[in-house]
């Protein structure tokens, strides 16, 4: 997976779309934008200071980092994503925080579990599903019983 | 110093207080010294559920508070303190071995702790954490019990103005924590900074930068942002790379750190241990400063200032030494004024109104027995948690043994259960989600998250003390320099930022071209 | 994955089952554990008085009260789960006078009316506020200490814990009704607000007795009255409001409260248990030594509360409209 784009280590451009500093500065601008948009309203006291002019500084510092990297001959290439563990991971904990209230750690725990495991490409479902369902259980014991939180367990089946 | 003594001894004869038990089977009479078994309980279950990945210190003290309700006054604080200890020391752990930190006082310890654990060093970083963070815990108690009243007036002589340029101070010293691009460090910590200003004004009430959504009305949560940026992106980087997973899990040195590594650690446990004691005194949670300022220092100082970020191992025994003399002389405002400095001094505070014992010069004169006892269980605390860890640190670098494949779902599940856990709150963890994205972006583009982590905690602070210190001058900026300790303050960041930024901007410079 | 789990999973399923089991029994409530929501941070005033309640009222009940601390947006994330609960009397909460009575004025989004959205227990505890000033102020009474606060207008600034807390409520019914202006100063939470009196960085504050007792007692602040009808048992040298010559009563409060909807009978065990804890001379005991009181005879109960609510709103709401016009 690492080796996508190549070890041609050819000092020649680098796209634009690829160029760490580049997009590094892309994204910093893009954050201080949202920062800026968020503070359009506010006004009272103080209130607005900090978050615009940190925003403003952020932005500048964005463009200082972009300019380096169109201006680097030897700008660096963009690390590449492993997409198949970012997406597993992701998706493991968005079920958990979709299912914990209303389905429970029971079935929360489990999803994540299972659903993580498969971010490792030599992970086997059939041996995934009973490891999930250990830590699951393992999980409930320790936070439910052992530490009394107040974690829904099953509230469909159970009330809590 | 004969004074001292004799109240020392008032307290640990409190805290060796033998109640005899008699076994109802064979009518056997045992002595037990009850409050130091609460000490050692406090402190192992304190430790192992401080482990767990979002329950720092303030969680771990909630959870097992109502374990307390039926102790005695003096036993119930020996065992919060041991607690205390307990779950400070499971953040280090998990720092160490997940590159995890629990809060803020342990970002610093993920730098060079999870580096060393990474090349097989995890025990040696472990030991170290809990030497350092014993001698420090030795000499704050001291501290506490020699010259704990006067120094309470150094608490009091930060006021707001003071206090705001003590952080653009850090702030700058910030900087220095900050490997490769010096733009791309001062980028990260604005954007902390930016971050920290997310959630309803308190001066205005107004909601800023939460896009109407009410849940983050309050702020982001420090475990979320350092969840995702630091653990579960760092998660994401191992599972990508074959060599790092290796790494991870296998190939281990000797347990305990080598008599070179011990002999690298004596200065800066000493230095840390000083740094930590003096801003742990500071009200508004000044004890976050330690462990950077002290990370700082090292790097300084070092001749190789290289090997930090690499697994140094001075980049964990100073920090975790004024981590923990810091937690440590936190107490002084707490018992000499009755005002906790922080989120688990007030809890602690909670803990004793509960036992009907209100802190402050009333406790010393009045509950002498009790004041004592509890300075004397602060030693006897930090002595249980390395009575107890260092046998521990075996067990915790075993877990680094269990398949990498094993243990990164157990990871993710532990990490959302903390999570939700914090506020019961499943917005947490649809934060900590967008966190870990935000995270991996950064990782990928060359950033390092822990100025980002620094800009998010001392912004806030920050901040507050600016707009206390305008809304006390009404408006007048010349506070700053009017205030005398302010002005020396600033004047003191003038000249770092002149002797250090200067130069590494000419270097950046120079580079540029020789490339 | 390791394969000596596989053959052990079959008993997870039964395992499972045994957690499962506690449903079929149907009693009458409460058969299972009750939550409680308290919508701040455990250790503060509102979560130790709700555990030592809950603590009791366990016992008379029968099942544990869980608590579980919903911080965020002042409480108002809390207490809008607490409203949005199913109200079977499985899920209460406790709030206070800033999350039943203020926020209507503060979060004009707020997605329930402390009046209308929930079915009330009654009041947990009063805590009067004390009027406190850094030691350096010559005043000898709150009179004076006034004639003080106006006389120097120019530099007097007042201490709070955030727009919405009741420091800053009460502060903000304090000086509109003796029209004084300081400059108000945020902080986050009572304790840095009061660590700056202590250092005389900051002038005055009216704040829960319970927060500076301890620092009245040693002399670090000064506190000129207690703004209720009686002095305190842990105050005895304080005067009240009334005695000093100032008509100011203001106390923090904390409530018990269900979802609306809650079935009459179990609605009538929560009230009676509450009563119960609130009868306990221990629990009193231990109100005393927090500077606070609990409710006695007619402020018990659900209907003295919810006139408590409604009162408290149509007083505060006024004071705090300006605030409220600056966050929208």
């Amino acid at each position: 997976m690492n080796d996508a784009f190549g070890a041609d280590t050819e000092p020649a451009r680098v796209a634009p779309w690829l160029n760490k500093d580049v997009l590094a500065g892309v994204l910093l601008i893009v954050v201080a934008a949202v920062g800026l948009f968020g503070a359009r309203d506010l006004g009272g006291g103080g209130s607005a200071l900090m978050p615009r002019a940190t925003a403003m500084l952020l932005a500048a510092f964005g463009a200082v980092v972009l300019v380096q990297g169109f201006r680097t001959r030897s700008a660096e290439r963009v690390e590449t994503v492993s997409w198949r563990a970012l997406t597993f991971i992701l998706a493991a904990i968005l079920v958990f925080a979709v299912s914990i209230r209303p389905v429970g750690l029971a079935f929360a725990g489990f999803a994540a579990v299972t659903i993580a495991s498969l971010a490792d490409p030599s992970v086997r479902l059939r041996l995934a599903i009973p490891y999930a369902i250990a830590l699951t259980v393992a999980s409930v014991l320790l936070f439910r019983v052992v530490l009394r939180q107040p974690i829904p367990l099953a509230p469909m089946l159970v009330g809590y | 110093m004969l004074d001292l003594v004799e109240k020392l001894t008032l307290g640990f004869r409190t805290c060796l207080e033998i109640v005899w038990l008699t076994d109802p089977v064979f009518g056997l009479t045992i002595p037990l010294p009850v409050n130091i078994a609460l000490c050692f309980f406090g402190c192992l279950i304190g430790t192992l559920i401080g482990v767990l990945p979002g329950l720092g210190p303030i969680a771990t003290i909630a959870i097992l508070l109502p374990v307390t309700y039926s102790l005695p006054p003096v036993g119930a604080l020996i065992m919060l303190a041991g607690i205390y200890y307990g779950a400070q020391y499971g953040g280090s752990t998990t720092a160490i071995l997940a590159s995890i930190p629990g809060e803020a006082t342990s970002v610093v310890t993920v730098l060079d702790g999870h580096q060393m654990a990474r090349h097989g060093r995890a025990g040696a970083a472990l030991a170290i954490a809990a030497i350092g963070s014993f001698v420090a815990g030795t000499f704050a108690t001291l501290l506490i019990a020699a010259i704990g009243q006067p120094l309470t007036r150094l608490a009091l002589l930060f006021g707001p103005a003071d206090y705001f340029s003590l952080m653009v101070l850090g702030l700058l010293f910030a900087v220095v924590l900050a490997r490769g691009s010096l733009s791309k460090a001062i980028a990260m910590i604005v954007l902390g900074v930016l971050l920290s200003t997310v959630g309803n004004d308190i001066e205005t009430g107004e909601e800023r930068l939460t896009f109407g959504w009410s849940d983050i009305a309050d702020g982001i949560d420090f475990a979320v942002v350092a969840m995702g940026v630091f653990g579960l992106a760092e998660l994401l980087r191992n599972l990508e790379s074959p060599e790092t997973r290796e790494t991870v899990e296998g190939r281990l040195g000797p347990l305990m750190p080598t008599a070179d590594e011990m002999r690298r650690s004596v200065g800066p446990i000493a230095r840390g241990t000083l740094l930590g004691s003096l801003l742990g005194l500071l009200p508004g949670n000044g004890a976050v400063l330690g462990p950077f300022a002290s990370y700082t220092l090292e790097k300084k100082i070092a001749h190789d200032p290289d090997r930090f970020g690499k697994g140094a191992i001075e980049g964990v025994a100073g920090p975790e030494a004024a981590n923990n003399a810091g937690a440590q002389t936190a107490f002084i405002p707490l018992l000499a004024l009755g005002i906790p400095p922080n989120a688990v001094m007030a809890l602690m505070l909670g803990a004793m109104t509960l036992k009907n014992v209100i802190p402050g010069p009333d406790v010393i004169t009045k509950q002498p027995a009790l004041f004592w006892g509890m300075i004397a269980s602060m030693w006897i605390g930090n002595l249980m948690l390395l009575v107890i860890n260092l046998p521990l640190i075996g067990l915790w670098v075993r877990l680094l043994k269990v398949p990498y494949r094993l243990l990164f779902p157990a990871i993710v599940l532990l990490c959302c259960i903390g999570i939700y856990s914090v506020g019961n709150n499943p917005m947490d963890v649809y934060l900590t989600a967008g966190f870990t994205l935000l995270g991996y972006a950064l990782l990928k583009l060359g950033f390092e998250p822990a100025p980002l982590l620094l800009g998010f905690v001392l912004g806030r602070l920050m901040e507050e003390k600016l707009r206390q210190a305008l809304a006390i001058s009404r408006g007048s900026m010349a506070t700053f320099v009017h205030e005398p300790l302010s002005a020396g303050l600033l004047a003191l960041a003038v000249v770092l930022l002149v002797v250090s930024i200067l130069p590494a901007i000419r270097r950046g410079r120079d580079r540029a071209f020789v490339e | 994955m390791s394969i000596r789990i596989a053959p052990k999973a079959g008993l997870v399923p039964l395992l499972l089952l045994a957690f499962l089991l506690p449903a079929a029994a149907q009693q009458s409530y409460p058969t299972r554990p009750i939550t409680v929501i308290v919508p701040f941070a455990a250790g503060g005033p509102t979560d130790v008085v709700a555990r030592l309640v809950g603590e009791h009222m366990s016992r008379t009940l029968g099942q544990q009260l869980l608590i579980e601390n919903v911080g965020g947006a002042g409480g108002s994330t809390g207490m809008t789960r607490a409203a949005q609960a199913t109200p079977d009397g499985y899920t209460i909460a406790v709030g206070n006078m800033g999350t039943q009575s203020a926020a209507p004025s503060l979060y004009p989004s707020l997605k329930y009316n402390p009046a209308t959205s929930f079915d009330q227990i009654g009041v947990v505890n009063f805590t009067p506020q004390a009027i406190v000033s850094k030691k350096a102020i010559a005043a000898s009474d709150l009179k004076s200490f006034i004639a003080h606060l106006k006389a120097n207008e120019k530099t007097i600034s007042y201490g709070h814990a955030g727009v919405g807390s009741i420091s800053h409520v009460s502060g903000m019914v304090f000086n509109a009704q003796l029209g004084l202006k300081p400059a108000l100063v945020a902080y986050r939470g009572t304790n840095p607000a009061l660590n700056d009196i202590v250092a005389g960085k900051i002038d005055y504050m009216v704040d829960q007795s319970l927060n500076v007792i301890p620092q009245i007692k040693s002399g670090t602040i000064k506190a000129y009255a207690i703004a209720a009808p009686a002095r305190l048992a842990a105050l005895p040298d304080v005067p009240t409001t009334r005695e000093a010559g100032v008509d100011f009563v203001f106390s923090a409060w904390n409530a018990m409260v269900g979802p609306k909807g809650l079935p009459g009978p179990v609605r009538d065990k929560l009230v009676a248990a509450l009563d119960k804890a609130l009868e306990d001379p221990q629990i009193k005991a231990r109100f005393t030594e927090l500077g606070s009181t609990a409710p006695i005879g007619a402020d018990r109960g659900p209907a003295a509360l919810q006139k408590l609510v409604e009162a408290e709103m149509a007083r505060i709401a006024p004071v705090l409209k300006d605030v409220a016009a600056t966050a929208k």
